[in-house]
């Protein structure tokens, strides 16, 4: 038609938008298997021989009628570009749903194009679809698109001028008028049909009245529910045929993975192989490669080489002259790098690396239902498994992906349970490498706390777990390049925004040292620590550097003495105060989107003071009960 | 508020199985119309009346009346409910399953 002024990526979630717009747009964004990847919308420029629009990735919604605040940013997105192109992208392979939501952006008047996307595994399932008359059905471009290889997106780009904004009338007409293919598929065609469909008569309906109807739908151009779904019926029979097929073994793990009597020994297995092989990984790159490079080589030869040993410079920069590894140094050149290269990039590089796997696969969302009825005791709902997941990469992107849980009391649990009970990646990795033997206890522990605080905020907050229903995406072979793709995207985040708050951390550490602040603390905290938990005073630095990263601070406990058990206990401290800067900046930013900053903050570091002094006062407990404190 | 509802039911759907059963011999179609909480797994039928609880989003996502339905497995204390539906997977909560009717053979 014209030559658009805007691109919106619009569909259900999980059907390929993100993977069609980074071939669109040469971008690099996540792409994951379940739902709800995609919380915010992404925007970028689609470069064209007459110059270039923007494009933009919206989150999945399945109506628009949005029900989480993902959603919601989706149907705004689509009021406030009134004269946006859409492109529909459809899942060839449940083509159904995905046409009802096709039709309903049509009833808004919109320019639109469908992409027929995942036709590589539509044509594997079986599904045959007559392109050319679905898109004479519906008035619009129709373009088969295999995102993950690229395939149909030039043809796409080519006829995104072409994308039409037919009136659903005529496409009502056009149906009416052709007949059903071969005769034998019967779905009425009601569609000219003037009285309601019969699951609008149900009397449940008189007292929902609103809850099916758009904010469009009295506009001329509008249809109700029922006879959108009716329409939809109808063109599926006119273009669309199944074939049976076997189903595939993946087909088959998938649903092994999702009954209970396979599915929880599945979990169990998968859960533990993960942090085996995350222990195993990052622990063989550390103690392997990184530890002799530091400690027989790096440090010796800053140590001696560095001038001005004695001065301020040289503790800043250097740290202890007479240290023998680079834990115990704490400059920022020497445990600062140590730390950052050495200990946490091959943690969350094995870590990120198993996280890509597990979204890839179409497993988070069997996990989801597993573990659905445990998380509903607590207030939340198994969708909240995908951020906690998330979390153990970093708390941030952990924060972020709440966004799809439906209730502001689920977001603000979740939130303030994750930032709280949940050690990232970073922590874990020198973890491993200072107390290996104890890692998972602590892993357990704070686990227990998620469940235990958890119950206890349910019953204090507000509000309800509403009863969700989940997708459940079929389970896809991930891909190396999209894997690799992820990993580079968050390595590089990594590198550039963690590796200099870790040095800064250890530099700030060292300031306050030269300054007598951290002596002065410790002296003024040295009762509570002491007396309560049972930690030296000493152990206020690590609490310092907690502020800024997690995984410095655990580094930091390494340089004082301590009871096994009270280095247990420290860590279990560190983990459970105050979030790290960076986790503390996610939560204002979407507190401040649901439900307001200081309820949210308020409410995380209540739960956080709580955390800290209730559990790791129990640890002390527990260790006296046991005769090792 | 939902949480407490569901447990509700689940005890008068305990209590009162007589009534229970007499609402679920309705005929319905050329079949017997039961909840989907009560099809075990393995079982179909076909989606007679999705209830009001969630019934947008489960319109959107395909289960709606008319359509072939197959419980895939059922999860314990309450768990949810999974079901094929059309070309779909979907899992559904304990209270959205009760509230749904499905017409059986048996
Ligand atoms: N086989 C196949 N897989 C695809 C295709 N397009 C996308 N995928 C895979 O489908 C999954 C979902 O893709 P995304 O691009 O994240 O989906 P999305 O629509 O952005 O999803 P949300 O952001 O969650 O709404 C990923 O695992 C992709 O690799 C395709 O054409 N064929
Ligand atoms: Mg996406």
């Amino acid at each position: 038609m014209s030559v658009p002024s805007r691109v919106l990526l619009m569909r259900h979630p999980n059907v390929g938008k993100s993977a069609l717009f980074n071939r669109l747009a040469g971008t690099s964004i996540t792409e994951s298997n379940y739902p709800g990847t995609t919380v915010d919308y992404t925007e970028s420029e689609l470069v064209r021989s007459d110059g270039s629009v923007p494009i933009v990735d919206v989150p999945g919604t399945f109506s628009l009628s949005p029900s989480d605040r993902a959603e919601a940013v989706a149907v705004e997105m689509l009021e406030d570009s009134p004269a946006a192109t859409v492109v529909c992208v459809l899942d060839a392979t449940q083509i159904e749903r995905g046409l009802n939501l096709a039709v309903e952006i049509l009833e808004r008047d919109r320019d639109v194009i469908v992409a027929l996307n995942m036709f590589d595994e539509a044509r594997r399932e079986g599904v045959d679809i007559d392109v050319d008359r679905l898109s004479e059905l519906l008035g619009v471009p129709v373009v088969p698109t295999i995102a993950v290889d690229g395939t149909g997106i030039d043809a796409l780009q080519a006829r995104l001028d072409d994308a039409r904004n037919p009136s659903v009338q005529r496409i009502l007409e056009r149906v009416a008028d052709e007949g059903p293919d071969g005769g034998e598929s019967e779905p009425s065609i009601a569609v000219a049909d003037p009285s309601p469909p019969v699951d609008e008569r149900t009397p449940a309906d008189g007292e929902t009245g609103g809850d099916d109807r758009t904010p469009d739908e009295d506009g001329e151009n509008a249809l109700g529910t029922g006879q959108r779904w009716n329409l939809v019926d109808a063109i599926v029979a006119r273009t669309v045929s199944y074939r049976e097929t076997d189903a595939s073994l993946s087909d088959q793990i998938g649903r092994l993975a999702v009954s209970p009597r396979t599915g929880i020994p599945f979990a169990v297995a998968v859960l533990y192989g993960v942090w085996t092989v995350f222990s195993a990984v990052a622990g063989f790159f550390t103690d392997g490669y990184f530890v002799p490079l530091f400690d027989d080589y790096w440090l010796p030869w800053l140590q001696s080489a560095f001038p001005m040993e004695g001065s301020w410079l040289y503790f800043l920069v250097v740290g202890d002259p007479t240290a023998t590894n680079s834990f115990e140094a704490f400059g920022v050149l020497t445990s600062g790098l140590f730390v950052a290269i050495g200990v946490v990039l091959p943690a969350i590089l094995t870590l990120y690396a198993i996280l890509a796997v597990l979204e890839d696969s179409g497993y988070m969302a069997r996990l989801a239902v597993l573990l659905d009825a445990a998380f509903r005791r607590i207030g939340l709902d198994g969708f909240a498994i995908v951020p906690m997941v998330l979390s153990f990469g970093c708390n941030v992107p952990g924060v972020a992906a709440t966004r799809s849980l439906e209730t502001e009391k689920q977001r603000f649990l979740t939130m303030t349970l994750l930032s709280v009970f949940i050690p990232c990646g970073a922590q874990l990795g020198v973890m491993l490498s200072l107390i290996p033997q104890y890692t998972g206890y602590i892993l357990l522990y704070l686990l227990a706390g998620f469940f235990v605080f958890g119950a206890v905020l349910n019953r204090l907050v507000p509000g309800s777990a509403p009863d969700i229903v989940i997708d459940i995406p079929p389970m896809r072979q991930p891909r190396v390049a999209n894997v690799t793709t992820k990993l580079s995207v968050r390595v590089r985040g990594f590198v550039t925004t963690a590796i200099p708050f870790v040095l800064l951390g250890v530099a700030v550490v060292n300031v306050l040292y030269l300054g007598g602040a951290v002596e002065w603390l410790a002296n003024t905290f040295r009762p509570v620590l002491s007396g309560w938990f049972g930690v030296p005073g000493e152990t206020v630095p690590a609490l310092i550097a907690g502020f800024m990263r997690k995984d410095l601070a655990v580094a930091q406990l390494s340089a004082v003495s301590m009871t096994p058990f009270q280095t247990i206990t420290s860590v279990v401290m560190v983990s459970l105060y105050f979030p790290c800067v960076a986790t503390f900046a996610m939560l204002i930013k979407e507190g401040r989107e649901s439900g307001g900053v200081l309820k949210v903050l308020g409410g995380a570091l209540a739960t956080l003071l709580a955390a800290l002094f209730v559990w790791g006062g129990l640890l002390r407990l527990i260790g006296i009960a046991l005769g090792v404190a | 508020m939902t949480d407490h509802h569901t447990s509700q039911s689940d005890e008068s759907a305990a209590g009162t199985g007589r009534r229970k059963r007499k609402r679920c011999r309705r005929r319905c179609g050329d079949g017997v119309c039961k909840r989907l909480v009560d099809l075990d797994a393995g079982e179909t039928g076909t989606v007679e009346r999705v209830g009001r609880r969630g019934r947008r989003r489960l319109r959107s996502m395909g289960v709606r009346r008319g359509k072939e339905i197959k419980v895939c497995s059922k999860h314990p204390f309450g768990g949810p409910v999974v079901v094929d539906v059309g070309q779909s997977t979907v899992s559904l909560s304990r209270a959205h399953a009760r509230d749904l009717e499905v017409a059986t053979e048996g």
